[in-house]
């Protein structure tokens, strides 16, 4: 929670998500930078680009806003390392402001996908986790990227969601070491911890997932 | 004396037949701070039913705040008058001409392609001075009728003009009048960046004077885009609240009834969360 010291200032800082009932995420307009605090004086957390690694536009996942000196800041979701740390923007560097009520959330414990929808749980499947050695790292995240049309026979199966989670170990994997939620092939392995941090479906449950849920979706990966 | 009622007679049929021949065509106006009162006579009549049409135009410090067709229909069609609402009433001095003109050459269909007036030089003209306007109608529920245009402090731009055909409406006169132009504005609460295919919250602010202080409660907003056509109203702070998502990109445009130019912007491309790129990702 980066916000000012000051109450006065705090009492104003607006909330934008509330994750599983309404939360929201914009595409990043304009190349810049966030910031530790809501002051370009501040600690520069990230450097945002406006595509992906997948070729995708950024997006990010809005947390809070807060006016200052005129100005107006919104605490995003980064998605850079480490892994699941907020940031400040101008809000003038995101487009409109996109709405969601879904909200995923990964139990590493009971290897559960549950996925809610204004409160309620509309879809439930188990999962392939990180192993030891590569962990799916916990934390809350969001839905960064949506990629599909490569072929069922690929080892991400047919549809494949890019997150904001990077991989606390493999710094130096190609394309940043991101986690995606994906199909797979070799459905024998989910529920199980067999990835290297990526959470893994069968296919028929990430294409069921792929019906209901959209980019911008809040992760809690616990 | 027979010989002297054939000669009495001749000039006689003339007249009747060729009226204008005895007289010019003519096209005259009045001009005052409320309106422009223009007369039209002594133009030829077709008994076979062919009209006479002249293009009119009023100026307001050379910027064009009334621009029209307007079929003659009195007299057989050989003279006219029609009312032109004029608004002037911000206490200064304006210049305010009237032209009216006629024929193929001017656009417009008259009995035997009579051409005449001219749309650079005016017909009448005249300097006024108009005393400050009168205290503004109390706000209602309802939009209200557009006022009778046209302050010269708010003339429309010269590009967009009141209307390309003025009182006509397919060809056809609707009354001796202009359409008025109206006193309020619309404007976007702020700079917004439309796109396609995202769910884009736009506030439209409606005034109804020319400073745009005062807000226009209940007025009838009108946002078109792409696949989208929306109708609002505004609240009491004179604002309406417009959620769309256009289609695709292109232009969205802001309209209110009776109020002057509509407002445009820009929709955007829709920018890309899914891709057929095999992922990178850990697996």
């Amino acid at each position: 929670m980066t916000i000012p010291a000051h109450p006065a200032s705090a009492a104003r800082v607006q909330r934008l998500s509330h994750p599983g009932h309404l939360s929201r995420w914009a595409y990043l307009e304009e190349a810049t930078r966030a910031y530790a605090r809501p002051t370009a004086r501040s600690k520069v957390r990230a450097h945002l680009r406006l595509t992906t690694n997948d070729g995708t536009d950024e997006l990010l996942f809005l947390e809070a806003s807060l006016r200052v000196a005129g100005r107006t800041w919104v605490r995003v979701r980064l998605p850079v390392r480490p892994t699941g740390v907020t940031g400040w923007v101008p809000e003038d560097r995101l487009g409109a402001f996109q709405e969601v009520h879904t909200h995923l959330v990964v139990n590493r414990r009971s290897l559960r996908a549950t996925l809610y929808r204004d409160g309620r749980r509309i879809f439930r499947a188990p999962v392939g986790i990180g192993k030891p050695g590569t962990p799916t790292p916990a934390g809350r995240f969001y839905v960064r990227s949506r990629l599909t049309g490569f072929g069922p026979s690929s080892m991400y199966g047919p549809l494949a969601f890019g997150t904001s989670a990077a991989s606390r170990v493999l710094t130096d994997w190609p394309g940043g070491g991101y986690i995606g939620i994906h199909g797979t092939s070799w459905p024998s392995l989910v529920p199980g911890r067999p990835s290297h941090g990526c959470i893994r479906m069968h296919n028929a449950d990430i294409l069921r997932l792929g019906r209901l849920m959209g980019v911008g979706t809040p992760v809690t990966i616990i | 004396m027979p010989k002297y009622r054939v000669l009495a007679f001749v000039p006689l049929m003339a007249a009747l037949l060729f009226p204008a021949a005895a007289s010019a065509h003519n096209a005259n106006a009045t001009i005052s701070c409320d309106a422009v009162r223009a007369t039209y006579d002594t133009f030829w009549v077709n008994f076979g039913g062919q009209q006479n049409t002249v293009h009119y135009r009023v100026t307001v410090d050379g910027q064009v705040v009334a621009d029209g067709t307007y079929i003659l229909d009195q007299a057989a069609g050989s003279s006219g008058s029609q009312t032109l609402p004029l608004s002037i009433s911000d206490g200064k001095t304006h210049d305010v001409a009237f032209y009216a003109a006629w024929g193929p050459a001017n656009g417009t269909t008259t009995v035997l392609d009579d051409e005449g007036g001219s749309l650079t030089t005016p017909a009448a003209s005249q300097s006024i001075m108009c005393p400050a306007p009168p205290p503004p109608p109390p706000p209602g529920g309802e939009t209200p009728p557009p006022p009778p245009v046209v302050g010269a402090a708010t003339p429309p731009p010269a590009a967009a003009p009141v209307a390309a055909t003025g009182p006509t409406v397919a060809g056809q006169p609707v009354s001796g009048q202009s359409t008025p132009k109206a006193q309020c504005a619309t404007a976007l609460v702020r700079r917004y960046r439309v796109r396609a295919r995202q769910l884009n919250v736009i506030r439209v602010r409606v005034t109804s004077d020319e400073a745009g202080r005062k807000p226009k409660r209940g007025a009838t907003v009108r946002v078109r885009a792409p696949g989208v056509r929306v109708t609002r109203r505004t609240n009491s702070k004179g604002v309406a609240v417009l959620r769309i998502r256009p289609h695709r990109s292109g232009r969205l445009t802001v309209t209110s009834p009776g109020c002057a130019s509509p407002t445009r912007t820009k929709v955007l491309g829709q920018k890309r969360s899914s891709s057929g790129r095999s992922p990178q990702f850990t697996g």
